[in-house]
């Protein structure tokens, strides 16, 4: 299958996209994770948190782009979600197809790695001590993930292992399925 | 301090043919006014917060595009614009294709103000971004497209401010004015320099 | 002729206006006072035809396999039902919007036009617009007047109108 899905989302990518010089994004993702830092003080969980919010806006958004542009239907199994997350989904918003990896034996929980990652350009942590502990600063994409998903009914958790900017070998973000949501149903429907 | 095969230091800065969607950066954007506008009493703050937004960017830009420009090409020498009508041709042309991948429309002085000038854009991308509803009618999003310039001026030692307006031609709805009023000091400077 | 259209999101709010829908509505064959109402009885009986047709399906509901086949699940999706005097075309995205645009019986297919007002309006005008909502509160109405125009304009250009 994943040659068909590759080939797919290359042709969008290429033909039905249209695109922008990655900097301009990096910077504002830079600028918006620094500001962050500044209203909340340098607590990090909160800005962690407060990133993750902003993802989740986006992705409830972004999952309709996602939808109409590449009519995709439902996914028969979260390996194949797995799947087009990283070649559709990564493609052709990022331009980037992260590895698919760390499959579970009960097919629940998986790890996109990322060898590049185009918010995380140009960036260092603060010199501070603390956010190389504590801040994810890519969190953003952990939201996304997950407001996207939501959207078509699977409830997933989603966390940073680890990021290149703490000095970690790779960048690595985990998802785990909950469960499948239910359509919601009309009132007095049930 | 870890400084690995991956850090910022190893990679290059020349490399700039790099693209993305721009639906990202759109989403990305549009998130960002919501959170300010969240977090603004007024139109004129959440104008204000884009801008200081965009203000961050703009010494980085300035600093990235000047060394492209120089260090990369023949020059081989690191200059920055000193005089006011070279660094705002800058912005028109090596910055706004920069980030916008185009140049920008019109560079215009003022008639009657001595200190001010415009950079106009008949179709900014940001605009193409946000419709904006009817009780935020005032509302420029393009505010962080001033901030950005207001920074890369800023950091030439151009003093300024720099606000964004909508003032639409036939065939741009869009078309927006960004207004750059420098400081007296900058105009003072400029005339003691070159004597005009 | 086309009489209106109705978009409900994934909690079943009514998202289009009927008031901005009352243009397209011809020959006062649709009862305006009773819009909300309609819209809702019109909602549950789509709701059940779209259960029963996805019960109907042959193809059994492989949630969770491991299977790698990339032919999405051919699930029995609901189309159109039509009565004496209306069509009721129904697309509903995976994200669960449902469009709805009600006809003359005698228009077969608007599948292609539904789908068209979700990728070129809905998409571009709510969902990229930061400054409207995509989750939407109950009695919420999409107030994009850009969305509201484009669909506006691009049903009346539609031949079948």
């Amino acid at each position: 299958m994943s040659k068909a899905v590759r080939t797919a989302a290359d042709e969008i990518w290429k033909n039905r996209v249209e695109k922008i010089n990655v900097e301009l994004f990096t910077l504002t993702y830079g600028s918006v994770v620094s500001q962050l830092c500044r209203d909340l003080n340098n607590n990090y969980c909160e800005v962690n948190k407060q990133l993750e919010i902003m993802g989740e806006n986006i992705g409830v958004r972004l999952i309709e782009d996602f939808l109409a542009r590449t009519g995709a239907g439902r996914c028969n199994s979260f390996k194949e979600t797995g799947e087009i997350i990283s070649k559709v989904g990564f493609k052709i918003f990022l331009n980037i197809v992260p590895q698919v990896t760390n499959w579970t034996d009960n097919g629940k929980q998986f790890s996109l790695v990322f060898d590049e990652n185009p918010l995380a350009e140009f960036v260092e942590l603060p010199d501070d001590g603390k956010a190389v502990k504590e801040l994810w600063y890519s969190n953003v994409l952990c939201g996304v993930l997950k407001g996207a998903l939501q959207m078509v009914q699977l409830d997933v958790d989603v966390s940073f292992v680890s990021d290149v900017l703490r000095g970690h070998d790779q960048t690595e973000i985990k998802l785990r399925l909950i469960r499948y949501l239910k359509d919601e149903i009309p009132a007095g429907e049930d | 301090m870890n400084l690995g095969k991956n850090s910022i230091y190893e990679k290059n800065l020349s490399r700039r043919n790099s693209e993305i969607n721009i639906s990202s950066l759109s989403f990305l954007f549009c998130e960002m006014v919501s959170y300010c506008h969240s977090n603004s009493k007024s139109i004129s703050e959440l104008e204000n917060k884009l801008n200081i937004l965009g203000y961050s960017i703009g010494a980085k830009i300035l600093e990235l595009n000047c060394y492209r420009e120089n260090i990369l090409t023949i020059k081989k020498q690191l200059k920055r614009e000193l005089k006011i009508i070279e660094i705002l041709q800058f912005i028109h042309t090596v910055i706004w294709k920069n980030l916008f991948s185009k140049m920008a429309d019109e560079l215009e002085k003022s008639q009657d103000i001595a200190n001010e000038f415009m950079v106009i854009d008949n179709n900014p991308i940001i605009s193409q971004f946000i419709s904006v509803p009817r009780e935020l009618k005032q509302l420029n999003c393009n505010a962080f497209v001033a901030g950005i310039v207001e920074g890369v001026l800023d950091a030439a030692y151009f003093q300024c401010t720099v606000t964004a307006h909508t003032v639409p031609r036939d065939g741009h709805p869009l078309r927006t004015v960004f207004l750059i009023k420098f400081d007296p000091a900058v105009i003072e400077r400029e005339n003691i320099r070159y004597g005009y | 002729m086309i009489y209106s259209l109705w978009i409900f999101d994934r909690h079943c709010i009514i998202q289009q206006d009927p008031k901005a829908a009352r243009p397209l509505v011809g020959g006062g064959t649709v009862n305006l006072n009773n819009d909300i109402d309609s819209a809702k009885l019109l909602f549950g009986a789509l709701f059940s035809l779209r259960n029963i047709a996805s019960k109907l399906t042959s193809n059994v509901n492989i949630i969770d396999n491991t299977s790698s086949d990339l032919d999405f699940q051919k699930q029995n999706y609901l189309r159109s039902f039509a009565t004496q005097n209306y069509r009721a075309h129904y697309f509903e995205t995976l994200s669960g919007l449902k469009f709805v645009l009600l006809t003359d019986p005698s228009i077969q297919d608007m599948q292609k036009h539904l789908h068209e007002i979700y990728t070129n309006f809905y998409v571009e005008y709510v969902a990229k617009n930061a400054l409207s909502p995509v989750d939407f509160k109950p009695g919420e109405l999409i107030g994009s007047e850009k969305f509201i125009n484009s669909v506006d304009s691009y049903i009346l250009s539609l031949s079948v109108t």
